[in-house]
């Protein structure tokens, strides 16, 4: 069975109770929804699934008020839809956009297209911001349909500053460094041509950050050098405290370093947020990495300890809406102009 | 395999043919040690990317270091080079074979010269 689509339909997001729609294979009288808040906390419950049209049906949902999350799967009869058995999750309050997603095409594998949408639909992904080490793999892959915005991988002096400028003309969003794979360190001059175009466009530059030439001291410089463009440390620095910490350091210094979190234990994700502010922070998860599983993967793939899911509902539950709202998406969504803060 | 030094590092340069239509990346994953010391993956490795520079041939330079610290903590200009490919295809990553080549850099004037190794046949996929 192909994993179905759920959502929240239409109306405001601050109401008690909510109608949620369901799209999928199944279908029936005796059509269902399986659910608990906040992880699957108990009870766990269930309610009618009301067949609207063919492959679409509607449940309403109330008590949500005290909840942070939805966790969910479909059944009808003795058969389930439990997204190939990640489940599903939607986030009560906003919609959620990942800032730091990957997909190589439209292979069946952990790094295609279709792990990456049942791995957003676990987490309750709405929407996200998407790149691939060769350009020329997303050409071929439906990226709307998916509700992911690409980025133009830039490799420098192989990267056409042409296949730029188009590339951010037919729908990509920004630019992205990986100064580690691709061996040159993020102040790298030869960067100063593409970092031009970004902000004569006005888009943001995400950078990979990490021990060596992408470390976040290389990347300071650079966004020295084009003070008006957002410059994003993806990762907040894949590796020891220490280094998160510096970029910290150097995102209070520079206004236009802003922070992503993927990797980082939600702790440190209240502390980048408590340090530098919420309007600087953005969640990220560098999905699907890791498949389908990459939000709840056992064991834990985040640092060891935590998963992406359990995470996020501790992180999410520590701030209060607003706040919430801008780390998970909406902070994104400004950065990225992806149409206001309704995208998604 | 192809090799020279340069006043700040040792270039080795890998080459890789894609063996199918539906190749997404290459990266190549080296790691480098003294004597025989086993390659420590989790902490010492280094990732580069493979761009194509023709038709389905993808290569890389690599520059490694005119020496490395050996277990006594003393200059090696002879030491081991461990790598294998990360193939992403179709969605899924696969992996080549681990290979394992000295280096050697201390060549007196500065210049290694081209160097063929064993090896060289398997990374070609």
């Amino acid at each position: 069975m192909n994993p179905g689509r759920i959502s929240w339909l239409g109306g405001g997001v601050d109401i008690s109770q909510r109608w949620l729609a369901y799209r999928g294979d199944l279908e029936g009288p005796d059509l269902r929804l399986h659910y608990g808040f906040d992880g699957w906390q108990e009870p766990i419950q269930e309610v009618r699934l009301e067949t609207v049209e063919p492959g679409l049906a509607v449940a309403e949902i109330d008590q949500l008020d005290g909840h942070i999350a939805l966790d969910c799967a479909v059944g009808c009869g003795d058969d389930w839809d439990n997204n190939q058995g990640f489940d599903y999750r939607l986030w009560i309050g906003f919609d959620a956009l990942d800032s730091h997603l990957h997909v190589s095409g439209g292979g069946a594998g952990a790094l295609g297209i279709r792990s990456l949408g049942m791995a957003m639909a676990s987490a309750g992904i709405v929407a996200g911001i998407s790149s691939w080490i060769d350009n020329r793999a997303l050409d071929r892959v439906d990226l709307t349909a998916a509700r992911l915005f690409p980025l133009v991988w830039i490799r420098p002096g192989d990267t056409s500053i042409s296949e730029v400028k188009r590339r951010l003309a037919n729908g990509a969003v920004g630019l992205k460094l990986h100064p580690t794979v691709d061996d040159y360190p993020a102040d790298d001059p030869r960067l100063d041509r593409y970092l031009e175009v970004a902000a004569r466009l006005g888009c943001p530059v995400a950078c990979h950050s990490a021990p060596g030439d992408a470390d976040p001291d290389h990347i300071r410089r650079l966004a020295e050098r084009f003070p008006e463009t957002p410059v994003i440390l993806y990762h907040t620095y894949l590796g020891p405290e220490e280094g998160r910490l510096r970029a910290l350091e150097h995102a209070l210094e520079q206004p236009n370093l802003y922070l992503e979190t993927s990797w980082c234990r939600w702790q440190m994700v209240r502390r980048l947020i408590d340090g530098v502010g919420v309007d600087r922070i953005m969640f990220g998860s560098d999905a699907s990495i890791d498949g389908p599983s990459h939000y709840h993967r056992q064991p834990p793939n985040v640092e060891g300890f935590e998963t992406y899911n359990d995470g996020l509902l501790a992180l999410v539950r520590s701030l209060d809406r607003a706040t919430a709202r801008k780390v998970m998406g909406d902070n994104a969504r400004r950065l990225f102009s992806l149409n206001g803060n309704s995208h998604g | 395999m192809s090799a020279n030094s340069n006043i700040s590092s040792h270039r080795v340069v890998k080459w890789f043919q894609d063996y199918a239509d539906d190749i997404e990346a290459v990266n190549i994953h080296y790691v480098l040690t003294a004597g025989d010391e086993p390659p420590d993956w989790n902490h010492a490795r280094a990732t580069r990317y493979m761009p194509l520079v023709g038709r389905s041939i993808r290569m890389k330079e690599l520059r490694l270091p005119l020496s490395i610290s050996d277990a006594e903590g003393q200059p090696c200009s002879h030491y081991s080079l461990h790598y294998y490919f990360e193939v992403c295809q179709g969605g899924d990553r696969q992996y080549s074979p681990l290979y394992s080549e000295e280096v050697v850099t201390d060549s007196g004037d500065g210049l290694g010269g081209g160097v063929d190794h064993a090896g060289d046949e398997a990374e070609r996929g």
